[in-house]
């Protein structure tokens, strides 16, 4: 048992059981998933969608229906341009009004909750909506500091 | 000095119901159960073959009588990979063990134990699974994804006991039977 004095051989297999742990778990969460948007493939939902472009129009398309928040955007007739990444799709134009790095002001979606607009998590690809979720694509400002956008009005 | 096949049937037997006992006494939490424990520790105090033999027999009987229900393809399933645990401790305690003593580098010891009892645990699982999938006509990864919160549940907790229990329990039947096993710790 001489390897059992080697501190590098015993973390080796801890991690090794974590990542066994970790994968198990990974591929429960995946198997949730496809099988949630599986059984959604046959009912869209109805949301209230609006974008802000962030000089004082704002548009609502109240009763968009899809399965994930893109797929409501494409419903609603926007022209949206993206950048495709590992994790979904980056919105970097919509209905014309382009991402600006000179001005700090990129675009991303929020949903209203009970406490105000909470920014969304994840790509609108990705995201699956709820019935009756109110969601507001808003040309934000970026705090060149903190890099934190600005909340809709 | 080696023990008698009578001392040996007797101490088998004794595990066994052990194993039976404790599994009826916990069946109330799933997932949470000594027999895996102690199937590996009767493999690592009487051999393999010994330790095969206490899980195959444990699952003859728990496999049978039990609440969840009798699946031929399962029982099969379990009755045999839970020997899984019995051929592991015979196996680590005639590699490992022959000239050792469990007092050396003791904490080194209990992580060791804990991750084998991960391990084993994970091959049980991975094998249940299998068999549940075939039975069932089941697709095998989904099967197995399905099930991962509670194989995760049953593997952390039998490193945890395999890593607390282990050196205690067999240093205490050690001292029990005279210190003079069949195994490892034959001196």
């Amino acid at each position: 048992m001489e390897f059992l004095r080697n501190k590098w051989a015993l973390a080796a297999l801890v991690t090794l059981c974590w990542a066994i742990a970790a994968s198990s778990a990974l591929g429960y969460y995946y198997y949730q998933y496809t099988d949630l948007v599986n059984r959604l493939g046959g009912s869209l939902v109805s949301i209230n969608l609006g974008v802000d472009y962030g000089n004082g129009t704002r548009e609502w398309f109240n009763g968009t229906t899809g399965i994930t928040l893109y797929d409501c955007m494409k419903q609603a007739g926007w022209k949206i341009e993206t950048k495709s990444f590992a994790i979904g799709l980056y919105v970097t134009s919509i209905n014309g009004v382009k991402e600006s790095a000179e001005q700090l002001r990129y675009w991303s979606w929020w949903t209203w909750t009970e406490y105000g607009w909470a920014h969304g998590g994840s790509a609108c690809d990705k995201y699956i909506v709820s019935p009756n979720e109110t969601i507001l694509w808003y040309y934000s400002s970026v705090n060149s500091t903190t890099w934190e956008m600005t909340p809709p009005p | 000095m080696r023990f008698k096949l009578t001392h040996r049937l007797s101490m088998l037997i004794m595990f066994t119901t052990l194993c039976l006992a404790s599994n009826y006494a916990l069946i109330g939490l799933p997932q949470i159960k000594l027999m895996d424990f102690i199937v590996f520790t009767g493999g690592f105090l009487l051999g393999s073959a010994y330790g095969a033999a206490i899980g195959i027999l444990s699952w003859m009987v728990y496999g049978t009588i039990n609440p969840c229900g009798f699946v031929p393809q399962i029982w099969l399933a379990t009755m045999f990979s839970e020997s899984i645990y019995g051929i592991m401790g015979g196996i680590i305690s005639r590699r490992f063990f022959k000239d050792n003593n469990l007092n050396d580098t003791y904490l080194s010891l209990r992580i060791f134990f804990g991750v084998l009892g991960f391990i084993s645990t994970f091959l049980y699982d991975l094998i249940t699974n299998v068999a549940y999938a075939t039975a069932f006509s089941t697709p095998i990864l989904v099967a197995i994804f399905v099930g991962a919160p509670y194989t995760i549940l049953h593997q952390v907790c039998n490193a945890t006991i395999f890593g607390v229990g282990f050196i205690p329990t067999v240093m205490a039947l050690q001292k029990l039977m005279g210190g003079m096993w069949d195994g490892i710790l034959e001196k």
